[in-house]
């Protein structure tokens, strides 16, 4: 219920309607303020992941000189998830989306723990699917007074508005 | 998993597959973790894109890449004394079929390449992730894993 709310603060003015989204190609999306990576972060991840000593053999990890401050870079890919939900000016009333698949992803950085990380998203691509649209973006996420990323990565996902026709058994390819 | 292979023997494994994973269920408290850790929830994020999906117990398909962790830990034969292992990233991802709350799923994993790396040896691998019953695989993923025994991380610009 909290959430139908949240959605119906939208106002389609605010936004760059899907179907012409290729007007935004070469251009930044957006760029997100800073954010803190939280120990409570990892810690929550680890649980979604079973990467804690309870669920998994986790010797390899205990071998890491840095095992304990070190975030994920799974983790930092993921929260190119929330970035996108929360600053991706390409919306349709109706529209949701699924990810596709990572072009090409790099860590040139392994961030840790109390650093903050920001996105700064790039539109690359778009183009016509059967189910709707491919959005392909270019994501690069910095870490606070580091010269390096933490994170570079090409991500594709189908955009869509309305139900899949088909829906259960059709994929995104 | 029958024995461990230690790192410097990895080349020798090139093109054989290094573990298939037992079937496991994707549960939604996998998805409320995994969407707590990311910040995925109304109080913090709009998710009036997520809301109009008609499939609200489809699997975030970065939950299935991150799972990878868990696979390679508990499964990867490739181990030496003191060996840890730092993602530098992947290739190409594909979230083929979709995967829903409930469903079955195992991960098969083949070395595709090993590099060796100023700070170790880098492990190309191909990661496939199967439902159970279905024809068509939920992933397939190309990782790359700085895997090294050196005592410290490698950092800033001399980083990875």
């Amino acid at each position: 219920m909290v959430a139908q709310a949240f959605a119906s603060t939208r106002n389609p003015a605010d936004y760059h309607p899907l179907e012409q989204a290729e007007q935004l190609l070469g251009k930044q999306l957006f760029q997100t303020d800073w954010m803190q990576a939280k120990r409570k972060h990892m810690m929550l991840f680890h649980d979604a992941i079973e990467t804690n000593p309870e669920d998994s053999d986790v010797t390899i990890c205990l071998s890491n000189p840095e095992a304990d401050n070190i975030m994920d870079g799974m983790w930092t890919m993921s929260m190119v998830v929330n970035f996108h939900f929360n600053h991706n000016p390409i919306w349709s009333p109706g529209m949701w989306a699924l990810f596709h698949g990572i072009e090409k992803a790099r860590f040139p950085q392994p961030l840790f723990v109390g650093q903050s990380i920001r996105c700064t998203a790039t539109l690359n691509e778009v183009r016509e699917h059967r189910y709707g649209r491919i959005v392909v973006s270019e994501n690069l996420v910095e870490i606070q007074g580091e010269d390096r990323p933490a994170l570079i990565a090409t991500t594709s996902a189908l955009f869509r508005i309305g139900a899949m026709p088909g829906q259960s058994a059709a994929g995104p390819t | 998993m029958t024995s461990f292979v230690p790192l410097d023997d990895a080349p020798r494994w090139v093109g054989r597959q290094l573990f298939e994973s037992p079937w496991m269920t994707v549960t939604q408290q996998h998805m409320d973790l995994f969407h707590a850790s990311t910040d995925l929830n109304p109080s913090v994020t709009d998710m009036a894109v997520c809301e109009a999906n008609p499939a609200p117990d489809l699997v975030d398909g970065f939950w299935l890449s991150s799972m990878l962790a868990a696979m390679h830990f508990n499964h990867n034969p490739i181990r030496s004394p003191g060996m840890w292992g730092l993602n530098l990233g992947s290739d190409q991802v594909r979230y083929i079929s979709p995967v829903f709350v409930g469903n079955r799923i195992r991960y098969r994993c083949t070395l595709d390449a090993v590099v060796p790396h100023s700070h170790g040896t880098i492990l190309v691998t191909t990661n496939t992730a199967e439902i159970e019953g279905g024809t068509r695989p939920a992933m397939v993923a190309v990782i790359r894993t700085l895997s090294s025994t050196e005592p410290q991380l490698p950092r800033g610009r001399a980083g990875p």
